[in-house]
This record gives C-alpha cells, structure tokens and sequence, in this order.
C-alpha cells in the first residue's frame, strides 16, 4: 500500500479553485485573441466578397 | 447491510470506527468535491465544514477515475460559462461575433431561469456550449481559430490548474489494475456484472453502481454523498455491508423507509 502524500489540506481547496477562476488573461493574451477573432472575421468577409452568386 | 449517517453525527461514527477498525477510508462522491469547490451549491459550507472535521479526525480520501473525470468537467463548463459571459460583457475588449453575443445571452437567460425554477446550477449544459461555438466563427466560411484561441486563452491555464490543486490534496484514485494500491482492495474483485446488479435494483445511473461497486470491493468504510438515490441504492442493497455518509435532511428522509424489513 502506497503512501498517501498530502501537501495541502482538502477544506481548503474551494478557496484556491476560486482564485484560480478569478485570474483572467494578461492585456496581450487578450489582444492576441482579439486579433484572431478580427483575422477569421475579416477572412470570412472576403470569402462571402469572392463566392459566385448561386441562381435559386 | 450498510447505514445512512448523518453529518451531524460524524465524529462519533469516526470515532466508533477507530476504534474498531484503526484507519479510517472514505469515498467521496463527484457531488461533494463539486459542492465543495463551487460556493453556489446549496450544500458548500456544510461540505466545507464536513471535510474540515474529517480532516482534523486523520479520515483518508479516496475517490473513483470517474469521479475526477466528472469533477474535471463540471470546472470545465464552469470556466466556460463564466469566462464567455466575461467577454459579452459590455466593458470587455474581445469582440466576439454578433451572433456569438447572442448565443451566449440566450443560454445564460435560459440557466438563469432554471436556476429560478428549479435550483439548477447557473452553469452552461453541453449542448448550448456545442451552439455557442458553432456561432462562435465569424460567419459560415471560417473556421474554427477563434474558438480555439478562447479556448487556449481562457480554459487551458485555469483547467490544468484545478487539476493540479486536486492532485495536491492526495486523493487516492482507486484503479484495481495499480499494483501500488492492492492494499486498498478486499478479495471482493470488481466485476461488472456486480455494478449492472446494482443498476438494476433501484435503476440508478452505471457511474453511481460503479461508485458503490468500488466502495464495496475496497478497504474504505463509507462513502461521502448528497445523492439521495445512491443512499437510496446502498440501502437496497443489502449485501453491501458499507455506509454512506448523508446530509442530515437526507437522514432524516431515510427514516421513512424501512429497507431492513424486506
């Protein structure tokens, strides 16, 4: 039977969990996504620009 | 045939256990490390404040794959929910496609009148996560960057975080195929068949009989729960000779059954 290694107490693991869903992403992570998100819908644009217009 | 305790009454089942027995080995079920990690659960503080006296008593925690799987996923829709309504908010830099926007308020107007009506988490369900992120590309000729990006930006770091705080708290996660942790099983194998017995007898859910399946095949005394139908399920089954340890409400609505007698 395998020691049980225990570095921090379970009671406490709700408050870490909280801190961790309260960390939000630096200034640049949220740039780098802003910038993604502006890239795919630019992309998306010129894709719609470019299709031939299908006859009903 | 096992018990139902009630919270209350802890300490001197613990306590009766010792002496008894020495080690004392719990389960704890998905629900209690959910309602201990989550401050919105009816039951959080009574949870916390369960945990903390098992604690002081020396009780190990064990609990099963499953369970960790299950308490994984709960955190996963849980930074999902709360970090796509970060980003709808109106002081956010990130802009979202407008239908995203939409999806997005559409679904926490939907979890919040659930949790109204019926008490229900406020947190995302799979489904309306899957519409989120089907609306989430810009329009139906892009792909699937954005998603990702998020994904990356905002669930990664703060899921492989959760993970390790769990890790630090020394859960044993009972695997019968880890020659490390024979000790922590009974002759009784785990068979398949013993947990479809247990589905069949009250109807519960594969993950709850494979719960109790494990709690009867190891070394531990009792498991930790606020499902009623797994006390319900225990109860049933009388040739499970372990005990689950209950909210007091709970307890108190055991009473009127009388499995015993049957």
């Amino acid at each position: 039977m395998s020691e049980i290694k225990k570095k921090k107490s379970l009671a406490s693991l709700h408050k870490d969990i909280k801190t961790i869903r309260q960390r939000k992403p630096s200034a640049l992570q949220i740039e780098e996504l802003s910038k993604v998100l502006d890239k795919e819908s630019q992309k998306d644009k010129r894709r719609i620009a470019r299709a031939p217009e299908v006859e009903s | 045939m096992g018990q139902v305790i009630p919270f209350s009454d802890v300490e001197n089942y613990v306590q009766s256990l010792q002496k008894s027995q020495g080690k004392v080995r719990s389960i704890l079920d998905t629900n209690v490390l959910a309602s201990l990690t989550y401050e919105v659960k009816p039951n959080h503080e009574f949870i916390v404040d369960l945990v903390l006296r098992l604690e002081n008593m020396d009780v190990d925690f064990f609990a099963t794959i499953n369970a960790k799987q299950e308490f994984i996923d709960f955190h996963r829709r849980l930074l999902l929910t709360e970090n796509l309504l970060d980003i709808v908010d109106t002081h956010t830099k990130v802009k979202i496609p407008k239908e995203a926007k939409q999806e997005i308020q559409k679904a926490y107007a939907s979890i919040m009148s659930r949790n109204k009506t019926h008490g229900s988490d406020p947190i995302f369900n799979d489904t309306q996560i899957k519409e989120i992120k089907r609306e989430f590309s810009a329009g139906s000729h892009s792909g699937q960057l954005g998603w990702l990006k998020f994904c990356e930006t905002y669930l990664k770091p703060q899921l492989l975080d959760i993970e390790q705080e769990l890790e630090d708290r020394g859960i044993v996660y009972l695997s019968p195929n880890d020659s490390n942790q024979a000790g922590y099983f009974t002759a009784t194998p785990l068979r398949w068949s013993d947990a479809i017995d247990v589905t069949c007898l009250t109807g519960i859910s594969m993950t709850d009989a494979m719960i109790l399946n494990c709690l009867r095949s190891s070394v531990c005394q009792f498991i930790i729960s606020t499902d009623f139908d797994l006390g319900f399920a225990l109860l049933a089954d009388s040739s499970l000779n372990k005990d689950v340890l209950m909210p007091d409400k709970d307890y108190k609505e055991f009473r009127h059954y009388h499995f015993s007698q049957h």
